[in-house]
């Protein structure tokens, strides 16, 4: 019988337009201001980009995919608050119920009403959108549809897991609490288990260290669609069917909640008597990590031992776990529940400990030489070059690499197409992703900081296994010495390897280094780092870089040379050192003798030099270069800048700037004494 | 017309209902009384649909009325806390319902405005309690119900306001069968307008009876003895108090045979009165750990 009721009910739909108007109409406001601010105000002012093009037009509709999507997840919340109301007031949902309607029409009546107050102003921005395309001749019908249908799956997805979440709980703040949660939960934890991690586990690698989070946008759809920057992204249309059948999976699952819920819930933080545990406990484990890290690094020293912090985080945990059980009761009078949360803090006690002490032997992997293809590595945490490491499996950019092969010059840089692309008036390219294992082993022998050859991957396996040899040394200095003072220098020292498989594995250590009378550890450390930092590899390739005919220099710039200031404040000089307020163009008839000075550099640094350099700046440069012997309209053909920093230990290249004029005698002096200084 | 049937409800640990069975009649004022708390709200809850039972089985005229659209049609549930849309006048409310309910009957409505003379285009939410009420029999009268289901429906109205009340409520049985449910604390009032009576304690109805059958099976009785007083054991005696050589009982049974029972007592004086449902409600209660009785204050 109650299959044949109508599924919508009219009457309700027009009751919540009616009641809840204010939030369809503000929705079409804000989102009216923003597309005409960023699509029509400044776009028909004559300086910018004049004509307007189909490309241009939509790169405009693109550029607020990030705030948009973030407006999607507000009106989401507040439609799907607003039309589900009644369920989190115990009268409301009396008189709402007692209604001659199915649950399965009062469900589909509000649902729809909601989405249609989501759905009305996207519509309404979308005639906008093509209206403006009409009058300025710049639409690109096709494109706008698809990106309707990208903020259409979004909204749907969005609203309905919002109504998923009504569905769960009796209480407003909580509703509004859970969906803000969901959309961020991917990342939230990644957050708060990486901090906690980076706290006990020594040698942890971040989980954000691998720069391809696709997965994890991917989980986030918010964060997703603000990828969507321009037309330049790929848009996978798959994810966007995806997004938009997870909706449909969410209204089914809705509507059998409902179906079934209980009404007299309304007014409790969870209406599914099983899914109390997971929502008490749930709150216990993000408050114990999350208030934990915040107690410890705002009010507490975070360095300040094992027993402060567990102290911390067990009495974060207990906070979370008796809140949480408040609010599942009701009532403050929880503390008779002790037992969970004594339950709680022993499994809590046990990961500490075997985090701090690292009884699974996380710090001591290592990957068999063996299978390693390439490793990239590094002592001062700066690099990551997962992409470049996996040039064969997704998408690398390799646009900043001074000496670029010529094969990958033109395989890549030569247009797909003789014309341009009517669209955007430009050439288009073939993406930079999936290149074939020779193409992969070329870019890692142009890319500085990934080694490919076996004495380099030696050198490392080496020092890596010397480092696992005397972890424990190294782990307890770390702990011991978190200020680091003149006697110690802190090395980020990163491992990547890329594996025959395909694999990537990243392993990290920081480590507490003496500069002054280092034990025999450290110097053994150190002279290994030196080693590697100053290899044939590396330094090939560093010379490589410059290996290019002055002839093919556009332009060569020496920039922020340190001032006047910084050598005073360093030395309290008299002198009167010049100060560089702008940048200096090197003369045409000396850059064939800078990039040699250069070059000299990189052959007669020592290891230890190479290894350290970064920390002893002076200037910057930036060399401009053309590569004239490529195609015409090849993208690597016209001029384009690298920059170097240029440190105390560059003697050649600052003897000759010093030589030409371009730096006086007391900078160079300077950056003698810098250089001499072993600290 | 509405049956209940091994009703069973639980709120987490608590349990509102326990097995509760009971019979309304076709056009008939039937009254559920019981303690707070004793699980009326939630009985009359499960009547009109708005939980789930989680046992046990509700119909009106046979059908079951959880998820029953054609059936809530007939339904007009007035609850004790009323609610109506936070911005909504009344004739707001009067729209709405004239879209949800196809019986809504206009012409009932124009004769009831006078009778409630309320102002259809302030906001509800100013009307005091007692307006509110007027709002809601307004709106319940106008969908033609044939089943009224009222949760302490007088609560807040004035005696005028009640008695007009009531006598809308008298004309649509009379004139519609149409089948009453109150729960109320007022005995007084269910004692003048019940036909049948049900008592709920701890979420069980203890006891569910035809009026007159059950005032005519418990009375007080008024005995004068010269000499101590005789044993009384064969009567069924609920309670007992005396003053000076006067004892009053309270009494189960026949009226009839009570009489014969203490005619043979010797007794200088007897006398028995019948009990009001607040006498009854108290004297049934009071052997279930409800002592109103001998409370000292």
């Amino acid at each position: 019988m109650a299959s044949a009721a109508p599924i919508f009910s009219q009457a309700l739909f027009r009751k919540n337009l009616q009641r809840f108007w204010p939030v369809f109409a503000s929705y079409i406001v804000i989102v009216l201001l923003i597309g005409f601010n960023l699509t029509y105000n400044r776009r028909l002012a004559p300086e910018v980009f004049t004509p307007l093009t189909p490309q241009l037009f939509m790169d405009s509709v693109y550029s607020i995919s990030g705030g948009l999507a973030l407006i999607v997840a507000l009106f989401s919340i507040v439609s799907a608050t607003a039309v589900f109301s009644y369920l989190f007031n115990t009268s409301a949902a009396g008189m709402m119920n007692a209604l001659p309607y199915t649950r399965r029409t009062m469900y589909f009546s509000n649902y729809l009403s909601g989405l249609f107050m989501i759905i009305l102003p996207l519509l309404v921005f979308f005639l906008t959108l093509t209206g403006i395309g009409i009058i300025h001749n710049c639409l690109d019908f096709t494109a706008l549809l698809g990106w309707l249908f990208i903020f259409a799956s979004l909204s749907l997805l969005l609203f309905s897991l919002a109504v998923f979440m009504a569905m769960l709980t009796g209480n407003i703040f909580a509703h509004i609490a859970f969906f803000g949660i969901a959309n961020i939960i991917i990342f939230g934890l990644m957050m708060v288990i990486d901090a906690f991690l980076s706290q006990y586990l020594y040698g942890f690698t971040s989980l954000f260290a691998h720069s391809n989070l696709y997965i994890e946008a991917l989980l986030t759809p918010i964060v997703y669609t603000a990828g969507l920057s321009s037309t330049y992204t790929p848009v996978n249309w798959w994810v966007w069917i995806a997004y938009l059948l997870a909706g449909m999976v969410f209204i089914g699952a809705a509507l059998q909640m409902y179906k079934e819920r209980k009404m007299e819930k309304a007014g409790d933080i969870i209406t599914i008597s099983g899914l109390e545990p997971i929502f008490k406990y749930g709150v216990t484990i993000c408050t114990s990590l999350t208030l934990g890290e915040i107690i410890l690094n705002g009010f507490i020293n975070p360095s300040s031992g094992l027993l402060v912090s567990w102290l911390v985080f067990i009495l974060a945990g207990m906070l979370g776990y008796y809140v949480a059980e408040a609010l599942l009761r009701k009532s403050f009078k929880v503390l008779d529940s002790y037992k969970g949360f004594v339950v709680y803090a022993l499994i809590m006690s046990l990961v500490i400990l075997s985090a701090w002490y690292d009884w699974y032997g996380y710090a001591t992997r290592i990957p068999d030489v063996n299978q390693v293809e390439a490793v990239a590595f590094s002592s001062n945490y700066a690099y990551y070059h997962e992409n470049t490491l996996q040039a064969d499996r997704g998408p690398v950019y390799f646009d900043s690499i001074p000496n670029l092969p010529e094969s990958l010059a033109l395989t890549y840089g030569t247009p797909i197409s003789p014309e341009k692309d009517p669209r955007s008036n430009e050439y288009l390219y073939p993406a930079m992703a999936n290149l074939t294992p020779e193409e992969t082993r070329l870019l890692w022998s142009a890319s500085p900081g990934i080694f490919s050859q076996a004495d380099s991957k030696d050198q490392i396996a080496a020092l890596h296994q010397y480092m696992i040899d005397n972890i424990g040394v190294l782990r307890e200095k770390y702990r011991t010495t978190m200020f680091i003072d003149d006697n110690n220098r802190q090395y980020n020292i990163t491992f990547q390897y890329r594996l025959k498989n395909g694999n990537i594995k990243n392993c990290r250590y920081p480590v507490h280094l003496a500069t002054n009378a280092p034990e025999a550890w450290e110097t053994q450390m150190l002279d290994q780092m030196a080693s590697i930092a100053g290899c044939d590899e590396e330094r090939q390739k560093m010379i490589a870089a410059l290996d290019m005919s002055a002839n093919h220099v556009y332009r060569i710039v020496l920039d922020s040379v340190v001032s006047k200031e910084v050598i005073l404040e360093n030395e309290s000089a008299a002198k009167t050192p010049r100060r560089y307020n702008e940048a200096i163009e090197i003369h045409r008839p000396d850059r064939e003798g800078l990039l040699t000075a250069l070059k000299w550099d990189y052959r007669d640094m020592t290891d230890e030099q190479i290894l350290n350099y970064p920390g002893k700046f002076i200037a910057s440069m930036e060399i401009s270069v053309e590569r004239p012997q490529l195609p015409v309209h090849n993208k690597y053909r016209d001029v384009r800048g690298y920059w170097y920093d240029i440190g105390a230990y560059y003697t050649h290249t600052l003897k000759f700037l010093r030589d030409k004029g371009y730096i006086d005698e007391d900078i160079y002096q300077y950056a003698l004494r810098n250089a001499e200084d072993k600290r | 017309m509405i049956k209940v049937r091994g009703l069973s409800k639980s709120f987490g640990d608590f349990q509102a209902l326990r097995d509760v069975n009971i019979n309304v009649p076709k056009s008939s004022v039937y009254g559920i009384v019981g303690p707070n708390g004793s699980g009326k709200t939630t009985l009359i809850k499960n009547i009109v649909g708005i939980l789930i039972p989680d046992q046990g089985s509700i119909t009106i005229g046979d059908i079951p009325v959880f998820d029953n659209p054609i059936l809530k049609e007939s339904i007009a549930y007035i609850p004790d806390d009323i609610y109506f849309f936070p911005q909504a006048d009344l004739a707001d409310m009067i729209s709405f319902y004239r879209q949800v309910y196809p019986s809504f009957n206009d012409e009932r409505l124009q004769k009831l405005i006078p009778i409630f003379p309320l102002d259809h285009h302030s906001p509800l939410r100013r009307f005091s309690r007692g307006m509110k009420k007027h709002a809601a029999f307004m709106l319940a009268l106008c969908i033609m119900p044939r089943v009224l289901v009222l949760d302490e429906p007088m609560d807040g109205l004035d005696p005028v306001a009640r008695r007009k009340v009531w006598s809308l409520v008298f004309q649509d049985v009379a004139e519609r069968q149409t089948t009453v449910f109150i729960s109320s604390h007022n005995l007084r009032e269910l004692e003048d307008v019940c036909d049948c009576v049900g008592i709920m304690h701890k979420g069980e109805v203890v006891l569910e009876r035809n009026l007159d059958e059950l005032q005519n099976n418990i009375f007080k009785l008024q005995l004068a003895f010269r000499q101590d007083v005789p044993d009384l054991s064969h009567l069924t005696v609920l309670s007992q108090n005396q003053v000076g050589s006067v004892v009053h009982l309270v009494v189960r049974g026949e009226k009839e045979q009570i009489i014969n029972q203490a005619a043979q007592l010797d007794s200088m004086m007897i006398d028995v009165l019948p009990l009001s449902l607040e006498e009854i409600f108290i004297h049934e209660l009071g052997g279930m750990d409800y002592g109103i009785s001998s409370t000292d204050i």
